[in-house]
């Protein structure tokens, strides 16, 4: 039998910090006077911090200087982290824990390909670091989804082929960047 | 890399396979992809 990889997205995957980042986009949009509705968002899993910003600033076509871009990039992301401080195991999905667990005890290799720059506090928090092979966070890769990046760097941190790497995605971004490295 | 989707069939329909969630995916299911 060839050795697996089972590749898993963090935000709306393993835990549904996505809510956490909606609400915490909704706010700075609102504050800017754009309608940001959870239909605008499903546009922004899976891509990048910085790219999301510029999404929702051609949503409500406004320019802006790279010092506003910069200060509320800032201010988003002390918005979401507020929102991490009591996070715990019940923010695990429903049916996460047990394919975990069931991977584990069948000597399956899993990691994380996430663009999260808050992945490894996130999965310590919520008790299961210890459960992932590798982590490839937004800390990690220079390239949102859908470039493949993320999950190539995790398949071959774990010295998977990419044929026998199995991605566990929610957003487009995530499906298309897998489908690439098929 | 096989693509499995969580979430919405209309949104993540390029997936290979696709669940509503995790609670929708059985032991046969992941057998399948160790197998």
């Amino acid at each position: 039998m060839n050795k697996k990889a089972f590749l898993f997205d963090l935000d709306g995957v393993i835990v549904d910090t996505a809510k956490y980042h909606f609400l915490a986009w909704q706010k700075l949009a609102n504050q800017l006077g754009i309608e940001f509705t959870p239909e605008h968002n499903e546009e922004l899993k899976g891509v990048s911090r910085v790219r999301s910003l510029e999404i929702i600033l051609e949503l409500g076509n406004i320019q802006a200087s790279q010092e506003d871009k910069n200060k509320w990039l800032i201010q988003k992301n002390e918005e979401y982290l507020s929102y991490l401080v009591d996070m715990d195991e019940s923010e695990i999905l429903p049916g996460v824990l047990p394919v975990l667990h069931y991977l584990k005890d069948h000597n399956q290799l899993i990691a994380l390909g996430s663009a999260s720059k808050n992945a490894r506090p996130i999965l310590e928090k919520t008790g299961i670091l210890h459960l992932f092979d590798a982590i490839v966070d937004g800390n990690d890769v220079s390239n949102a989804k859908p470039d493949p990046e993320v999950f190539l760097r995790a398949a071959q941190l774990l010295n998977v082929s990419n044929e026998n790497s199995i991605v566990f995605e929610d957003s487009v971004a995530g499906i298309q960047a897998a489908k690439l490295l098929t | 890399m096989t693509s499995v989707g969580i979430g919405d069939e209309k949104i993540l329909h390029e997936a290979k396979y696709i669940f509503k969630d995790f609670t929708f995916i059985d032991v046969s299911f992941i057998e399948s992809l160790i197998n």
